[in-house]
């Protein structure tokens, strides 16, 4: 029974550890990165992670550097280094300029170099663009719509599913219809529909808040009936009765009796949401009516999947599709986790 | 009878909700700036009243809640209107998109349901046993696998190892073929996009599955016939699983509908010319009544998978019999 709860507990702390990660990667993502991610090098497609190298051409022991590399054959964009001079890496070296949360702003990274030849610790995509700082960039992007996802989602939901529930009557009964309506809608259709409204080059910010919001458009009415539903329980129960019985006032029975009771749910429902906005948004970056090239995102880059020799000849590409998995899985394991603490059957319902 | 009054009330329910998409349909194309006709500008060849004559033709001109009124007209004639891109009616059009889509989601909602339910009811049996660990695992797997990576995933898989064409619904290598090479290729054809679609649709259903059984090992009913000492296979079939199946029955309408939103994806990955592929080329290329069209063959869908899936709620679970009827 003891190492039954330690496994579980494992399980879980491993998702957590891992989130805390991505939080801190997203972060500090430019930090991390050498390159900007949006920097292109038309000479440097598709080239491999890049060894480091400790040993010098005599066998003496170095600090890390690089040899430049050469494009051997284009064809198959096989490269070849160039071991007449080193180059060593560089720490904390002064690349281009960049803020963490729009507050610090900094021009030093961990590591890289700040000159040709460049460091591309995982490789480089198919216009030579740094496979590492865009995959690290493209957490920040999935972080930000998640983030921002729940927050509207549990707004919109809360605002719905209280205003129904306490208000009763024809307002129910019309926010009931018109919430059973959005989950009849084919909702990627309408979420397509809707970021066509907008034209397709817009600002990082931008698509961010419209796809976000475009989601949350279709997503809420979970949301909403839950939290109608225990509304409907609660106002009817003994402990607001006796509030009432005592002189509260509605505003004080609401805040104090009802929203507390309502937290369980919310919680796990968001639990739930999360990896719907993280999704979503991959999605729509994949259709190519998401974050667009310049603006880094899982989605986008999962496109160039589409040449099939990645697996065989460039299977760093392959990153983002690992991340993507990583991402769910510690997600779908966290929400499991909060439904497992929280009242199953509230959650069953909806 | 009841019955046929409760059938009557919920298709006139549903009818009633396609023709409000309808009308979110052309609400957002009026927002949406451009209009089919919009790229002919641009063509200097094209004169501008041409342009104009071909706008008022299509009844592009008006405001959209006329272009609607007129779209319902033509509807009770069973008349979708004519798609501007394929310059072919749109109920032909549709009607062909949505073959090729069950063509893909029938076997994937068979076999995701089949073995959902299967395995969700051996899940909820095993309990914390090492078989139930392990599903508990291959549980998290499955449902962290959207059907973007498991399609982006085999269409790699299938061009390292060539066991599988690399998307499309068909060779047409050789007119003459036999009907068996037919059904080989077609078939061959359909594993992957089949596996890609089936997998996130069984971790859905065995979830859901997986508690109801676990949740109904310790309902009273079961308790109660278990000390009436009725035999282990009756209260297996009879208290468990009949009951057990009311939760994954009552998704399984929605899921009908739902099975287009996964086949979007994977239909653009495969190049498989489905209901999801001509609704993304409708959006985009502003082609309105096809799009209509497409939205209403999708809601077709929500509508048949609902009913379907009331009837069989009220087949196997009395208690939802007089409940539905209530309800409305």
């Amino acid at each position: 029974m003891e190492g039954l709860v330690m496994r579980k507990l494992r399980g879980v702390h491993l998702a957590a550890g891992f989130f805390v990660v991505l939080l801190l990667i997203s972060l500090f993502a430019d930090f991390l990165s050498s390159n900007p991610p949006a920097m292109q090098d038309l000479d440097m497609f598709y080239h491999p992670p890049e060894r480091i190298h400790f040993l010098n051409g005599q066998g003496q022991l170095q600090k890390p550097f690089i040899y430049k590399t050469e494009l051997r054959d284009p064809l198959d964009a096989s490269y070849k280094e160039n071991t007449a001079e080193a180059y060593p890496l560089e720490f904390f070296f002064k690349g281009y300029r960049y803020t963490i949360l729009g507050l610090f702003s900094s021009d030093r990274h961990l590591i890289g170099r700040a000159q040709y030849p460049r460091y591309y610790p995982l490789g480089s995509d198919d216009l030579g663009r740094d496979v590492l700082a865009r995959v690290l960039a493209g957490t920040r992007t999935s972080l930000l719509v998640v983030g921002l996802g729940i927050i509207l989602y549990s707004a919109i939901g809360l605002a719905v599913g209280v205003f129904a529930g306490l208000f009763g009557g024809w307002v129910d009964s019309l926010l009931m219809r018109f919430s059973e309506f959005v989950l009849a809608l084919p909702a990627l259709y309408l979420v397509l529909a809707l970021r066509s409204i907008l034209p397709m080059r817009i600002p990082f910010l931008q698509t961010l808040i419209w796809i976000t919001a475009a989601i949350a458009a279709v997503a809420w009415p979970p949301m909403a009936r839950g939290v109608r539903g225990l509304i409907l329980q609660v106002r009817n129960s003994a402990y607001v009765e006796a509030a009432r019985s005592l002189g509260g006032t509605p505003a004080h029975i609401f805040l104090r009796h009802i929203l507390p009771s309502l937290m369980p749910f919310v919680l796990a429902q968001l639990a739930v949401a999360a990896p719907v906005f993280l999704l979503g948004e991959i999605i729509l970056s994949f259709l190519n009516v998401g974050f667009q090239d310049a603006g880094e995102s899982w989605g986008s880059m999962l496109r160039s999947l589409k040449d099939t020799r990645i697996i065989t000849d460039f299977w760093w590409n392959l990153m983002p599709l690992c991340m993507v998995f990583l991402t769910l899985l510690s997600l779908n394991v966290l929400s499991s986790c909060v439904r497992k603490r929280g009242p199953e059957d509230q959650v069953m319902r909806i | 009878m009841r019955i046929g009054v409760f059938l009557l009330k919920r298709a006139a329910q549903l009818v009633l909700l396609a023709l409000l998409v309808a009308l979110v349909t052309f609400l957002l194309s009026s927002l949406i700036p451009g209009d089919f006709f919009s790229t002919h500008i641009l063509d200097a060849s094209i004169r501008k009243e041409t342009v104009e004559q071909l706008r008022h033709a299509y009844g592009l001109d008006a405001p959209f809640y006329i272009q609607y009124l007129r779209w319902l007209k033509d509807l009770f004639r069973l008349d979708l209107g004519y798609s501007m891109f394929y310059q072919r009616p749109v109920l032909q059009v549709v009607a062909d998109a949505l073959a090729k889509t069950l063509w893909m989601g029938i076997p994937a909602l068979v076999l995701g349901f089949g073995l959902g339910i299967i395995v969700g009811t051996a899940h909820g049996i095993a309990g914390q046993r090492p078989a139930g660990r392990l599903l508990d695992f291959l549980s998290s797997i499955t449902l962290s696998l959207p059907s973007l990576l498991l399609g982006l995933t085999a269409l790699l898989f299938a061009a390292h190892t060539h066991w599988f064409p690399l998307g499309g619904m068909s060779s047409l290598a050789n007119p003459n073929a036999g009907f068996g090479q037919w059904v080989i290729d077609r078939v061959h054809h359909l594993i992957l996009p089949v596996v890609c679609l089936t997998i996130p649709i069984f971790a859905y259903v065995e979830r859901i599955q997986y508690s109801a059984t676990k949740n109904g090992l310790e309902a009273l009913p079961v308790r109660f016939a278990r000390s009436r000492g009725l035999s282990r296979s009756r209260i297996f079939f009879q208290y468990i699983v009949r009951p057990g199946l009311n939760p994954v029955l009552s998704i399984s309408g929605p899921m009908l509908g739902g099975i287009l939103s996964g086949s979007l994806v994977l239909e653009i990955i495969f190049a498989w010319p489905g209901l999801g592929q001509i609704t993304y080329d409708a959006l985009f290329n502003s082609d309105l009544f096809l799009l209509a069209g497409c939205v209403l063959g999708s809601s077709f869908l929500l509508v048949v998978g609902n009913l379907l899936a009331d009837f069989a709620l009220m087949a196997l679970d009395p208690r939802t019999r007089s409940q539905t009827w209530k309800d409305l």
